[in-house]
């Protein structure tokens, strides 16, 4: 992704083209990158290019630009010099209401090991390494965050732990089941959430009402279910809750899902996989394109699973997050976990940058800490 | 009704009107009383009683193929073995009623299950086929149709043939087989209750079942179902064999209902005209009535014109086709849509 990025950057500049805009086009970099991609656009901008640069990250619209405009809903808040706003007054504006960034975590209620990854390799048909003896455990009432630059086995480490990818070597055990001897129902029945990355692949049907895609998870039990007839009322009436508790915009329970915004689409997204009260989670980039009061929102919600002793494994791009979520830490880089940090204060956004780029790695023996 | 589903229908209707305005042109240009054409093309059906059953009578075999492909689009499935079924049951169904010795009522029933029950164990085959190995339902379903028509063409020709007839037709079925006529001077026949209850039972199994949610969600996002633990090798076999079993009653309430011998020497049509009746209902069951309606005023209107006038009944072809092609086609009327959905949100 990282080198599609920048492809995509140079052909844009190679055609002689006089304005840039580049929506969100850090979120797959590494900060290093993002630093060099930085100091080009601004020498692009001295050299006269318009840049317009969209982001949700403040910090870098802080850094970069020059004016700032800020849209909410479709509407323009406004637009001002950038050095007269702190990144408070913009989130501010950006949300509607205040949020408190700093999220509340209580101390980990540490229970079982719900996910335990052993000696996972994987290789592509061309016989190139993906994943190379992967090995962590997450036990339940912990958030294990995955950092690593996309492409370096993240996704493939996923689809072999949702069944979507056939293992080759090593096991993975979630909530004591081999995933390798049950199929996805029984997956799904052991509390298995998934927030998927690519949410219009796996996560929702387009075509579907919003109710038909917050039941998908629970259609078949007896509380929505009767001889095989869905019981129309309870289903409208569960979904009805989730679309108010998530603040869902949308015309009711009938909305078509593919008619909604990414963030909305997300939030039905989560509230289905947080609502089955699932004992293992796997989110992969939970708040990707998704609006700040939302990502405020699914931040909670993950947190709360958290407390409730859920064992969340967090992937995502965006290294706040992983650092804001996370009770730990393990980078991966080129298929190989590099390091392991078993906690999360005090680390340096750059040293985690160093190793997700392969520069910096951990002795074996930390390593062998995420066992 | 959600504002998109009320353009769908909206679009359905522009396509059905720009049709009828292609058949006029037609008629304008081959007709010399172009305008006595138009007027027995669209007034016709609605002049007598007799003409009236014939919309009914046809409409009910369209009804059937349609709601098997409706229930196939749902899940995703371009599947167009409800012709060759058609055929296949409608002559098992015509050796039942031949052959087996039953009273009234329930040998037509037997009759129609035996029908259903063999459609359902050919859908089987691309159902398998595809559920397994992912070889196109559309490719083997297809090749299938031939393969059906020949052994319901020996089955006629060796086994149930009448030597006493010159054409090739099978014995005569049983009085005790034969479905009632409902409405006298008619030939609207009982197979129409049989349509309407098994629309609503389609209905509720499409939309109101736990296994037609997996049937649609599995159509509308494979990998989505996939992930919510629906068993997509079972939904794709289980859409096979509805579908199978609903072409299959078909078949035997036309033959039933309709003749008095099984006549038929070449697939009839019923299985594509199914195709085109889904996509025009939006493969709704409820939908399925009104289009399998609208196409029989058409086939009606279009064999009075090709009666009383100049104008042959091929035309209602092209505009078949026409309706075909706006409707399948996404993009039509596109940029109104995205304007009619906004309007909703202001």
């Amino acid at each position: 992704m990282g080198i599609k990025q920048k492809v995509e950057i140079l052909k844009a500049l190679a055609r002689g083209a006089k304005i840039l805009i580049l929506d969100e086009p850090t979120a797959v970099l590494a900060p290093q990158e993002t630093e060099q991609l930085f100091k080009e656009l601004i020498y692009l901008k001295e050299q006269g290019h318009t840049i317009i640069f969209i982001s949700h990250k403040i910090r870098e619209v802080k850094r970069i630009s020059d004016h700032v405009t800020v849209m909410r809903g479709g509407i323009c808040e406004g637009t001002w010099k950038t050095v007269d706003k702190t990144e408070q007054e913009i989130s501010r504006k950006i949300v509607g209401f205040e949020i408190d960034t700093d999220l509340v975590k209580q101390d980990i209620n540490l229970q079982e090991s719900r996910i335990q990854v052993r000696d996972v390799n994987y290789h592509d048909k061309e016989n190139v390494p993906i994943l190379k003896d992967v090995n962590f455990t997450v036990k339940g009432g912990t958030i294990l965050g995955i950092a690593g630059i996309q492409g370096n086995g993240q996704v493939e480490l996923i689809e072999l732990m949702t069944k979507s990818r056939k293992m080759q070597s090593g096991s993975i055990i979630i909530n004591g089941q081999d995933i390798q001897k049950i199929n996805m129902k029984q997956l799904r029945n052991t509390s298995f959430g998934y927030i998927p990355e690519d949410r219009l692949r796996q996560g929702i049907a387009k075509d579907a009402t919003i109710m038909e895609n917050i039941i998908s998870n629970k259609y078949n039990e007896k509380e929505y279910c009767n001889h095989g007839l869905l019981l129309r009322k309870k289903c409208n009436r569960f979904a009805n809750e989730e679309i108010q508790s998530y603040g869902i915009k949308c015309s009711g329970t009938g909305h078509k899902t593919g008619m909604l915004s990414g963030g909305n689409m997300q939030k039905v997204v989560v509230a289905r996989e947080c609502n089955a009260q699932p004992k293992v989670l796997i989110a992969e980039q939970p708040t990707r394109g998704v609006d700040l009061g939302a990502a405020h929102i699914i931040h909670k919600q993950l947190l709360k699973l958290r407390d409730e002793g859920c064992a969340i494994l967090l992937i995502s791009a965006d290294l706040n997050e992983v650092m804001k979520l996370s009770d730990a830490i393990i980078v991966i880089y080129e298929g190989e976990i590099v390091a392991y940090y078993p906690e999360v204060s005090g680390i340096s956004e750059a040293r985690l940058g160093l190793c997700m780029l392969g520069v910096e790695r951990h002795d074996s023996k930390t390593i062998k800490g995420a066992i | 009704m959600s504002r998109e589903k009320s353009f769908n229908i909206l679009r359905t209707v522009v396509a059905m009107i720009i049709a009828t305005l292609v058949a006029f042109t037609i008629i304008l240009l081959v007709s010399e009383n172009p305008l006595e054409s138009i007027k027995t093309f669209i007034i016709g059906p609605f002049t007598s009683l007799r003409y009236l059953g014939n919309i009914v009578e046809v409409a009910i075999p369209l009804t059937f193929s349609g709601l098997a492909m409706a229930v196939l689009f749902q899940t995703s499935l371009f599947n167009l073995g409800a012709e060759g079924i058609f055929f296949l049951s409608g002559a098992l169904g015509a050796l039942v009623s031949i052959w087996v010795p039953l009273p009234g009522f329930i040998h037509p029933l037997f009759a129609i299950l035996v029908g259903g029950t063999a459609g359902a164990a050919v859908m089987l085959i691309p159902g398998i086929l595809k559920a397994k190995f992912g070889a196109s339902e559309l490719v083997t379903s297809l090749m299938l149709n031939n393969i059906l028509l020949g052994v319901g063409c020996y089955i006629l020709n060796n086994v149930m043939r009448d030597p006493n007839v010159s054409s090739l037709v099978s014995f005569k079925f049983a009085e005790t087989a034969l479905l009632a006529k409902l409405i006298t001077g008619t030939k609207v026949h009982t197979g129409l209750l049989i349509a309407i209850g098994t629309v609503i039972v389609v209905y509720i199994f499409l939309y109101k079942s736990k296994w037609g949610y997996e049937l649609r969600m599995t159509g509308i996002n494979k990998e989505f179902a996939e992930f919510s633990g629906i068993n997509i090798v079972k939904v794709i076999i289980l859409a096979h064999i509805v579908a199978g079993f609903l072409s299959g009653m078909g078949g035997v309430i036309e033959n039933l209902g309709m003749h008095k011998r099984f006549e038929w020497t070449a697939l009839p049509g019923y299985g594509f005209d199914g195709a085109m009746i889904a996509m025009l209902a939006g493969n709704n069951p409820i939908g399925v009535v009104g289009a399998a309606l609208f196409v029989a005023y058409l086939r009606i209107g279009a064999d009075l014109v090709n009666r009383f006038s100049d104008i042959p009944t091929e035309m209602i072809s092209i505009l078949q086709c026409v309706i075909i092609l706006l409707i399948s086609a996404e993009r039509f009327l596109h940029k109104y849509k995205q304007k009619w959905i906004e309007k909703e949100a202001k």
